[in-house]
């Protein structure tokens, strides 16, 4: 079959003898057979951008038609990543024993804070973006748009539920640490990694849960499994110094070693709590071992490795994605 | 329904003899054309699993047998032109592929084969209210659903007013317009998702049936709108069973009937042959059911004679013996 083409251009009509007073330069759109191909990117990416007022609307459509009608509204974008960490706070102080009581459980707590907060952004770019696909079924089939901006318009929804929830980190952050670091401003680029990450792997879940619908059930389940294998609860520090000690085996290191996810996650930890074995360590000994004061600069190889799978998740995402998206419609 | 691609095979692709293009206009050739539809077929496949559970799946896979795929031509094979300006009426029967055809021209569905050329800013009209929020207000759901049509919060800004004042719903019940959607009713729902499809100002617009909702004052307003764009020369193509709006409104028909172009033309002309189809459609299958009752009955009498018989036998048989 033939190639896919859906051309947006000013092209002159050639075979027309205009009476007409001049029109603005028109489209042409031309439909054709298609393959599993890319489309033009160039066109394509114009009707993304020409639409992206669109993206942005429906997130924060979404999110104020959300709430709406309970009694919390809007604060529940607070409350829910709170009470979560709050539970996740009560799993690792009763059941890993991490924390000492007083300061050093607030240190514990705002360093679970931490990697939490920006793992649930990262869960819901891709869990939010998996269903985009499937849940827009009316638009789908009713209009003519780049799909892309489903996933993207969800990614803005994490990304708008993310943000106050990091107001709130702060608070916390100020009322622990005291102080701010200079190593702290590394969470703009991690933040920028960590997003195109999430949103190559979103769009990848968002076009596997319509061939397999299975996945949304899945998904849930993979996501939660894959933030026990992420330092968030643990850091990498933590986990290190407890392999040293023998107190776990050393496939553990390796797991989070080659976790995709794990250098960028770190490296955040890494510019807000520092890469002690605890939140905001001071060094020290722990078991025998002696551990230097925490540094706040994460590492450029990890930034680097992070910046590497993010690059491959979003082309592997959009490849996948966009050569398959003329046929969404014919799916649903 | 399962992917398009060439790599699949499809069993039943029998070729349909390609339509002569339909002259909708015979000075068509000095006229912008506004969409060029060649040769187009538009097949879903549906598996048609008796049994669609796991293990049956498995079952399949460990016997290496394959799920019979059934493929519904909901478009087959139709050419024709429309020129700017045309308000194109689409009639047929239900199923006969008028959506469909409309989605391939809205650029929604990917043709099977064949080719779609649209020129132009479309906007389409296949549901209503596609990209709304029921939890928002209408006021709201004007600016979303004119984003989601791809324009501008400026342009939208602009309209909003004509599109509050078209809707008119206030007239309805008061301050409608800023109440979350889902507290409307259908018909205030409809005119709110009408207004905004049509104060975009497309260069093409794809209707589907938009015009059965709201209620007849709303109607009139309606048809009063889309004869306005008509004049201003845009090109409408509009899918409907209302056959009146159809032979009101269209300077040109086709009628689609199983995913074939059965007739293009004039819309009175193709109107009356569609009603006298149907007319003979009816008149058949009265005839094929009256057929079936009279067999029936007659076999009915059949049977009843045969006992009757064997009833008569055995008393004579009863009776020889005693």
């Amino acid at each position: 079959m033939a190639t896919a083409t859906s051309e947006t251009g000013s092209l002159e009509e050639p075979r027309t003898k205009t009476t007409e007073p001049p029109r603005p330069a028109e489209q042409v759109h031309v439909f054709e057979p298609y393959r599993y191909a890319l489309p033009k990117l160039g066109p394509y990416f114009r009707d993304v951008w020409a639409r992206r007022q669109f993206a942005t609307h429906m997130a924060s459509s979404t999110l104020k038609g959300q709430h709406f009608d309970s009694f919390f509204g809007q604060f529940w974008l607070v409350l829910n990543p709170m009470l979560l960490a709050l539970v996740y706070f009560l799993l690792t102080s009763v059941l890993g024993g991490q924390s000492g009581a007083g300061t050093s459980a607030m240190n514990h707590f705002v360093g679970l804070l931490t990697g939490l907060f920006a793992f649930f952004y990262t869960r819901n770019v891709i869990q939010f973006a998996a269903s985009s696909i499937t849940g827009g079924g009316k638009m789908i089939i009713n209009m003519s748009f780049p799909k892309m901006l489903l996933p993207l318009s969800t990614t803005f929804t994490a990304m708008l539920t993310y943000f106050p929830t990091l107001l709130v980190y702060a608070c916390f952050y100020i009322g622990v640490h005291h102080r701010v670091n200079a190593g702290i401003l590394w969470v703009i680029p991690i933040f920028i990694i960590q997003t195109i990450f999430s949103f190559g792997l979103g769009l990848l879940f968002a076009a596997v849960t319509l061939y397999f619908r299975d996945m949304s059930t899945l998904l849930p389940y993979v996501l939660r499994i894959w933030m026990y294998i992420t330092p968030v609860l643990f850091s990498l520090s933590y986990v290190k110094s407890e392999v040293a000690a023998g107190k776990l085996p050393h496939a553990i290191e390796a797991v989070y070693k080659w976790d995709p996810f794990s250098p960028i996650i770190n490296s955040w930890n890494t510019a807000l709590v520092g890469d002690g074995p605890r939140p905001f360590w001071k060094g020290g000994t722990i078991n025998g071992h002696f551990y230097a004061a925490a540094s706040y600069t994460p590492q450029m190889t990890e930034i680097l490795i992070g910046a590497v799978c993010a690059v491959i998740a979003l082309v592997v995402g959009a490849w996948y994605f966009m050569s398959r998206e003329r046929e969404f419609a014919v799916r649903l | 329904m399962s992917s398009l691609s060439a790599s699949e095979t499809v069993e039943t692709v029998e070729t349909a003899p390609a339509a002569e293009p339909a002259k909708l206009v015979a000075k068509q050739q000095e006229t912008r054309l506004a969409i060029k539809v060649e040769d187009l077929h538009l097949y879903y496949r549906t598996k048609a699993e008796a049994n669609p559970t796991l293990k049956a799946a498995l079952i399949r896979k460990a016997k290496r047998q394959k799920v019979e795929q059934k493929v519904i031509k909901a478009v087959n094979g139709v050419s024709f032109e429309v020129p700017h300006g045309t308000v194109l009426g689409v009639i047929g029967h239900n199923g006969a592929g008028k959506s469909t055809l409309l989605r391939a021209l809205s650029g929604i569905l990917p043709p099977t084969q064949g080719r779609v050329e649209v020129r132009g800013r479309v906007s389409t009209l296949l549901a209503l209210g596609v990209g709304f929020n029921q939890n928002l207000t209408g006021r709201e759901n004007i600016v979303l659903g004119g984003l989601a049509q791809g324009w501008s919060k400026d342009q939208i800004r602009e309209k909003e007013n004509a599109i509050i004042e078209f809707a008119d719903l206030d007239t309805l019940s008061e301050g409608a317009i800023d109440r979350a959607m889902k507290t409307y009713s259908s018909g205030m729902y409809a005119r709110v998702a009408f207004a905004v499809g049509v104060h975009m100002d497309p260069d093409i617009l794809l209707v589907d049936e938009a015009l059965s909702a709201g209620d007849a004052r709303f109607k009139e307003k309606a048809t009063e709108k889309m004869l306005e764009l008509c004049e201003n020369a845009r090109t409408i193509v509009l899918v409907s069973h209302g056959l009146e709006t159809v032979r009101h409104m269209s300077n040109h028909c086709i009628w689609m009937d199983h995913g074939n172009l059965k007739q293009a033309g004039d819309p009175d002309e193709v109107i009356d042959a569609y009603i006298e189809s149907q007319r003979k459609e009816r008149e058949e299958a009265d005839r094929k059911k009256a057929a079936a009752e009279a067999k029936e009955a007659q076999e009915d009498q059949a049977l009843a004679a045969k006992a009757e018989r064997t009833k008569e036998a055995l008393h004579k048989a009863i009776g020889e013996d005693v």
